[in-house]
């Protein structure tokens, strides 16, 4: 048997795991692109650096972003992948696809690109890994004519993406779907337009669980929430008794400690004014508890993960919001937040951070949003909120 | 569109490739040009990319914009190292 090109890589393939190595080779049997990608991988494993020059090729007509541009540094080496793009495309909101359109992308990945695909990335978009200079516009023309469309890269609004919501969720507090769909609709120019110092990321989460990490990915996190109390139903509370210690694993874990249980009644009670709507207690009980019925959203602010500065989690903005098309309120407060950090903003810096550099105070006023208690930047962290001093009430100096 | 603006942003870029620097963020285009209101300068550069006479550059992460005949000559010199901090995409 010939000798293996790949020996380090070939190590990757033992065991009982699924291996990358494995699936480059059966594609690198169809495209050279994927056989000189674990060869230069090879080199790099072997010397210790990596061989890939980034940027430049930003996208296809009329289009800023979506494409990132990657080229390999020892083209001699490695014809293969001379070029070796990514496009990003824009994935159907809560991920949901026919198997007729998982097709449609195979086959046009296929003709145009190495074959290699991440489904989905952690920008949530399809992501369809190393295509050439030349294939990007003829790939991207098909897709297109199938109804798909870039994602978001660059200093542009990244493609918006939401939970799987109320198509498959009991617990949804909106429509987390419709939401995104209609939002990413209408900031189309925001989204393949890159026009901002960087970056800015807008996610839903149709409940606490937060199931797309909005508030420590999104710079926008619109998360679903409730504002009367908890629904509950006493006998499937008492169904729990048997199978659950209530007690410990549901009341005592509450973080705001608002639960008490009567053991000998077997009787659930909820001080829902305490309640945090962390959703501990549902997550446990699904059969007996379920969030209210006034439902909406509360949006936050300033979530990012650690690039130039550490991550930052998103941190409360507006409290609680009815979520009804056309969402107008979000759209309104996005348009503003996006003028007040393009002005502001130094480059590369995300909206969160320049929050953090000028003060919530600037912020808010800029806004236009009085300050609330519910804002406190970390929860029982820093309780202080900076008033301006026009607005604290002057006490009449004593004699 | 005012032909004035549109000379005004070609002169940042040609200024800056004099002294060596082909990429500007959009906002260095901005501040340079205190004279217009920034929303009518982007307003003008992205119809000048629309013109061809602009074109964008991308690390991935950041979007940088030089003059289209510059990005022609300079599109496949991608960067060996993205800029200190820089993220890849
Ligand atoms: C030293 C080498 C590299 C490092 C340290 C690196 C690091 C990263 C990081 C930190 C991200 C962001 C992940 C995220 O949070 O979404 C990323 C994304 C990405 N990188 Fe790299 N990268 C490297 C090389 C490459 C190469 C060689 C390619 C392609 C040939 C590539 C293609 C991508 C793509 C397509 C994404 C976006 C994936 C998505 O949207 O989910 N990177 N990389
Ligand atoms: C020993 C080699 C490798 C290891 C250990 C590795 C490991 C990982 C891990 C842990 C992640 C994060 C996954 C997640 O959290 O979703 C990731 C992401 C990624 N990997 Fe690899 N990887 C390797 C090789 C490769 C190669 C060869 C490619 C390209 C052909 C690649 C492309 C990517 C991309 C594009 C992402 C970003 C996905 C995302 O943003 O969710 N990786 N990799
Ligand atoms: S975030 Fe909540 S509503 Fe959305 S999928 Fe997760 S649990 Fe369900
Ligand atoms: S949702 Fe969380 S805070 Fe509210 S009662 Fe349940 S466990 Fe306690």
């Amino acid at each position: 048997m010939a000798q293996s090109e790949t020996p380090l890589l070939d190590e990757l393939e033992k065991g009982p795991w699924p291996s990358f190595v494995k699936d480059l080779k059966m594609a690198g049997q169809k495209k050279a692109m994927s056989r000189d990608l674990l060869r230069q991988l090879e080199l790099s494993y072997k010397e210790r650096i990596g061989h890939w020059k980034h940027g430049g090729i930003v996208g296809v007509k009329g289009y800023g972003g979506g494409v990132i541009g990657r080229y390999s540094d020892r083209p001699d080496l490695f014809p293969g992948v001379e070029h070796c793009h990514t496009m990003r495309i824009n994935m159907p909101t809560g991920w949901f696809y026919t198997t007729k359109a998982l097709r449609t992308i195979c086959d046009i990945w296929d003709k145009y690109g190495s074959g290699m695909t991440n489904f989905h990335g952690s920008t949530g978009d399809i992501i369809l890994l190393g295509t050439t200079t030349n294939n990007l516009q003829p790939c991207f023309d098909e897709l297109s004519e199938k109804g798909f469309d870039m994602g978001g890269s660059g200093s542009a609004l990244r493609t918006p993406s939401a939970c799987v919501g109320p198509a498959r969720c009991e617990w949804a507090c909106y429509d987390s779907l419709d939401a995104i769909n209609d939002i990413t609709h209408t900031f189309q120019m925001q989204l393949h337009r890159p026009m901002w110092p960087y970056k800015f990321k807008i996610k839903c989460s149709a409940c606490p669980n937060d199931c797309v990490a909005a508030i420590a990915r999104a710079d926008l996190s619109i998360i679903g929430t409730w504002r009367d109390n908890i629904q509950m139903d006493p006998g499937a509370v008492k169904e729990y008794a048997g199978k659950l210690d209530i007690q410990e694993e549901v009341v005592e874990l509450c973080p705001t400690r608002c639960m008490s249980w009567d053991e000998k009644k077997k009787e659930l009670k909820i001080n829902n004014k305490e309640c945090s709507r962390c959703m501990h207690c549902i997550n446990l009980m699904p059969k007996a508890l379920a969030p209210g019925k006034d439902k909406g959203a509360t949006i936050l602010i300033g979530g990012k993960a650690p690039i130039l500065k550490g991550a930052m989690i998103s941190w409360v903005l507006i409290p609680f919001l009815k979520m009804e098309k056309p969402y107008q309120p979000i759209k309104d407060l996005a348009l503003k937040i996006w003028d007040w950090w393009d002005e502001n903003g130094k480059m590369r810096e995300r909206v969160g951070e320049l929050i953090e550099r000028v003060g919530m105070r600037v912020f808010l006023k800029e806004m236009g949003i009085k300050p609330i208690p519910q804002m406190i930047r970390t929860p029982r962290a820093n309780p202080y909120f900076f008033w301006w001093p026009e607005e604290v009430p002057q006490k009449p100096k004593s004699a | 569109m005012s032909e004035e603006m549109r000379a005004a942003i070609l002169e940042v870029f040609q200024k800056n490739l004099k002294k060596g620097k082909k990429k500007l963020y959009i906002k260095e285009v901005v501040n340079e040009l205190p004279q217009f209101p920034r929303s009518e300068v982007k307003v003008c550069s992205q119809k000048m990319l629309d013109d061809g006479i602009l074109a964008y550059w991308s690390s991935g992460s950041t979007t940088y914009l030089m003059l289209k005949e510059e990005f022609e000559k300079y599109r496949h010199e991608a960067e060996d190292h993205p800029e200190e901090g820089e993220e890849k995409a």
